[in-house]
């Protein structure tokens, strides 16, 4: 009998302290934290920053930000130049580059040859302008065809009012081979526009490679 | 013109059209009466020897004409917008009536059979020419 009160006691005593050991409920177990990495960067490592020109190796007129199909070069200190080094041998390699390839990717330029014939910016035109100019023109067609169908004065009288019959006939061939010349028009402004994108693309592949041959030879590691 | 007037001559021109000609009739379209013309087929030529066929309205052509011999004038029947033309001149030569006259820059010859109504035109400018049949009605 003694066996039976104290196995119950027992059992009982192991239920109240597992439940004050859980704290009452569920707890997650406790995350590490990773190790801390150890390999601190050199003193002299200055990470890849977006391109600007020193004030004193050179002044650039006026610097715009890259493009952003633009690829920058990244650039390691190799020798363990100082940041000002750094950014004067940057604008000394600028200069030469753009000096030997031509290019300047603050003000990029191409020489290209001159627009396609057909080529016309979109027009800014207001519809009331629009309105006015072919309102106007109707008019002046429908008297010039009526004063020249007929007598003197019927004529003129027509054409105060009415457009003609014939002389407003229009070829459909006509309008047909306008939207064949007008779809010819937007295919070439589409090549020439492909064209320019390859010649900047090209003319900043050329100043990348004379920049990073210039940092190169200075002692930097250009990618 | 009131729709109904309009569909009348578009009935007048069909049952023209439809209905041939009683040889009883020669004569009638001498111009001594207005008549109403539909333009069946359009064939626009150029200066390169191609011509094509159009429909009126591809060539800015009214499908429907009246051809008023005694007003010198023809105007359109199907269009709200009015549009005429002037007759300079009439001709009468082995049965067929021939209408002629100049309009911007372009000059024009009208023959309709006076027998049977059948109606050939051809408008011709520079380096461009449309030829039109059709078939004309007394309304």
């Amino acid at each position: 009998m003694l066996k039976w009160i104290a196995g119950g006691a027992f059992i009982a005593a192991q239920f109240v302290i597992g439940c004050a050991g859980q704290s009452g409920g569920y707890s997650p177990p406790s995350a590490t934290p990773p190790p801390m990495a150890t390999n601190a960067p050199p003193p002299a490592y200055s990470p890849p920053p977006a391109y600007a020109p020193p004030p004193s190796a050179y002044s650039p007129p006026s610097y715009a930000p890259a493009p952003a199909y633009s690829t920058q070069p990244y650039i390691y200190p190799a020798r363990g130049q100082s940041p000002q080094q750094e950014e004067s041998d940057k604008g000394q390699c600028y200069g030469w580059a753009v000096q030997q390839t031509g290019f300047d990717p603050a003000n990029p330029r191409v020489a290209m040859p001159p627009p396609p014939p057909g080529y016309t910016p979109p027009p800014q035109q207001s519809l009331a302008g629009g309105a006015l100019e072919g309102g106007l023109g109707g008019g002046a067609l429908g008297a010039v065809g009526g004063a020249i169908g007929g007598n003197a004065g019927e004529g003129a009288a027509i054409g105060a009012a009415v457009g003609g019959l014939f002389g407003l006939m229009r070829r459909a061939r006509m309008q047909e081979e306008e939207q064949q010349q007008m779809q010819q028009q937007g295919r070439q402004q589409q090549a020439y526009m492909a064209q320019q994108q390859n010649a900047l693309a090209q003319g900043r592949a050329n100043y990348n490679r004379a920049f990073s041959a210039c940092m190169t030879a200075r002692g930097y590691t250009v990618n | 013109m009131s729709r109904l007037a309009l569909d009348l001559a578009v009935l007048a021109v069909l049952v023209a059209v439809v209905t041939p000609p009683p040889v009883s009739a020669a004569g009638k379209y001498d111009g001594s009466a207005s008549m109403v013309c539909a333009v069946s087929s359009v064939h626009e030529c150029v200066a390169t020897g191609r011509c094509q066929l159009r429909t009126a309205g591809n060539v800015n052509f009214p499908g429907i004409i009246r051809v008023d011999i005694k007003a010198m004038k023809m105007s359109d029947l199907a269009s709200e917008k009015p549009r005429e033309s002037a007759i300079r001149n009439v001709d009468h030569a082995n049965g067929r009536m021939i209408l002629s006259g100049a309009e911007g820059d372009r000059g024009w010859i009208l023959l309709i059979n006076e027998a049977s109504g059948a109606m050939s035109v051809t408008a011709a400018g520079d380096g461009e020419g449309f030829v039109m049949f059709g078939q004309c009605a007394l309304p």
